[in-house]
């Protein structure tokens, strides 16, 4: 049932079904209530603030626009998650796929060049230093060594330790086993440890 | 040695809680049991500590208002296309208007976004006072200085050439359903308006110049839109025409000869094309309206020579307004202050324009 006029729900079930009803005033309280969530998830998918923002954006759209086919089974934020990490995973394969076909080349020469080319390109395109100021040296390494994990393994360290679900909410998300989470996450926790050896000692 | 890597493997998910407490109690055992263990187990709790005193990323100020007003646009347009067929053709009434309005504002706005094109001679033109379409406006600034920071172009093809922001798009209108109206809903209801060439120049506000503006013409193929926006507007506006009229969009470099010569000639850069219809009120900087032959009348302008009074003419009123100015990348000034040298990676943001083509409508 329609909310009455002038009044806003804050629990998610009900924002859902007031936005259904066409109430976009809703739909604006659900998207400020997770747009800091789902911009920092996707800035720490990404490694970028400037995709970041672009993509937030798109899940929110696409989130409204599958809003009729949410069944309301999961949480509307894991739904919401799931819908920004198959953005922010697209994106970076698509950002992948350009590379390969584009700058590998055939031979380990050129593989090397291709490989100094983009990580030139990735240098470019991170957030200005300003950005990180506050956080330092020390965050930029922390997430430099979280940028170089593949998609699978980098999800699971944002969403356990960045966002703070636990493993059946991720598992949620990413529609895996909790069995394959906890392995996931602890090879990723792993391959940082070595990676920041000297910020763990 | 299986056991302990057995119990290695639980070591994440035994500082997350996530073991059952039988498991959790094997761990304890076995860390109490083995250093090396232990040390491993606090060398995870620190990279984990790491990512979880991290700074948190917020979404930039008014994200939710930008996403509510994509998504009322998405909705505009969607109503406006649905009613479409009831429409009475909007051209029609709008000719008169139209026909003295965007024609100079969307060169005008085209030719701000323009990255070094005025530049590119590095010539300054002191030939300033060819204004004759508004010689007393105001609010006009010295014209000598900012022209002299805009050289004009050298060539139409200079012009053409630069245009690679220009899409062309090609509504074949064969069928009855698709006509000129439906073009004009699409615009409209993605916010289109007509802006005068005097408004531009007097009162037009920035709001109004990041909104889309149109002018029409009549050709004798059909019916041709130069419609100028942000880059968003006329992502969305594209979105919609290729949805709704299975538009084809090609970019303004890969065009026709001919599409090149229209749109010129709309843009007034070059004389009208003999085989067009213009039967619109002529727009307020006219030149060789008749189709002249330019090269026996030598009271006739060249046409690098007309185009660099419509370039001398639209930079003096440019400087004095907040344009979302593009730097030679591309991005605006604002989006150059936030992203710093990622800017770009944007080449494509600014006040851009597409061409759209109705051809052999059945209006």
């Amino acid at each position: 049932m329609r909310q009455p006029q002038g009044t806003i729900a804050f629990d998610d079930a009900a924002l859902v079904a007031q936005t259904r009803s066409g109430d976009m005033r809703a739909y604006g309280t659900l998207v400020a209530k997770y747009q800091d969530r789902i911009y920092n998830l996707v800035c720490r998918m990404t490694g970028n603030t400037a995709d970041a923002e672009d993509l937030a954006q798109e899940t929110f759209m696409r989130a409204l626009e599958r809003l009729g086919q949410f069944r309301g089974r999961s949480k509307f934020y894991t739904w919401l998650f799931r819908i920004a990490v198959n953005l922010a995973i697209s994106d970076r394969r698509r950002a992948g796929r350009v590379r390969f076909h584009s700058l590998t080349g055939p031979d380990e020469f050129e593989q090397t060049q291709a490989e100094q080319l983009t990580a030139h390109i990735a240098k470019r395109r991170a957030p200005a230093p300003d950005a990180r100021s506050l956080a330092g040296e020390r965050q930029k390494r922390v997430f430099d060594a979280l940028d170089c994990l593949e998609d699978e393994f980098k999800i699971v360290v944002v969403l356990r330790d960045v966002e703070d679900m636990d493993y059946a909410g991720i598992a949620d998300v990413l529609g895996v086993p909790v069995g394959t989470i906890k392995s996931r996450l602890h090879r990723a926790r792993c391959i940082l440890k070595e990676k920041l050896a000297d910020l763990v000692e | 040695m299986a056991y302990r890597e057995h119990i290695q493997e639980q070591l994440s998910a035994y500082i997350d809680g996530e073991l059952s407490e039988t498991e959790a109690r094997n761990v304890s055992s076995a860390i109490e049991a083995d250093p090396l263990l232990a040390q491993e187990l606090q060398k995870l709790r620190s990279v984990r500590q790491l990512y979880r005193t991290s700074d948190v990323q917020h979404a930039p100020r008014g994200f939710t208002d930008r996403v509510l007003n994509a998504v009322e646009r998405e909705e505009l347009m969607k109503e406006v296309v649905t009613r479409q067929a009831m429409t009475t053709p909007f051209w029609k009434k709008s000719l008169a208007v139209a026909a003295v309005t965007l024609l100079a504002a969307g060169i005008g706005i085209i030719l701000v976004t323009g990255p070094d094109w005025f530049a590119r001679d590095g010539q300054a033109s002191k030939d300033t006072d060819t204004d004759v379409s508004n010689p007393a406006d105001p609010g006009r600034q010295d014209p000598a200085s900012e022209v002299a920071q805009n050289p004009p172009v050298s060539s139409i093809d200079d012009a053409l050439a630069w245009m690679g922001s220009v899409t062309v798009a090609t509504i074949m209108a064969d069928n009855p359903q698709i006509t000129s109206a439906n073009v004009e809903d699409i615009l409209i209801g993605s916010g289109a308006k007509a802006v005068s060439a005097s408004s531009l120049k007097s009162s037009a506000s920035d709001a109004e110049l990041n909104t889309i503006c149109f002018t029409v013409r009549e050709t004798s193929t059909g019916v041709v839109y130069v419609a100028t926006g942000s880059k968003e507007h006329l992502a969305a506006l594209k979105l919609s025409l290729r949805n709704q009229l299975s538009t084809r969009f090609i970019d303004i470099s890969k065009a026709a000869a001919s599409d090149r010569s229209e749109l010129a000639s709309i843009l007034d850069v070059m004389p009208p094309d003999p085989g067009s219809i213009d039967t619109h009120d002529k727009p307020s900087i006219p030149y060789n309206p008749g189709g002249t032959d330019l090269a026996k009348d030598t009271n006739e302008k060249t046409e690098q020579e007309k185009f660099r009074e419509m370039s001398e003419r639209f930079q003096k009123y440019l400087p004095k307004r907040n344009f979302p100015t593009s730097d030679k990348n591309g991005a605006t000034s604002e989006e150059t202050a936030r992203t710093d040298d990622s800017s770009h990676e944007n080449p494509t943001n600014g006040i851009q324009a597409i061409y759209i083509k109705v051809i052999k409508a059945d209006w």
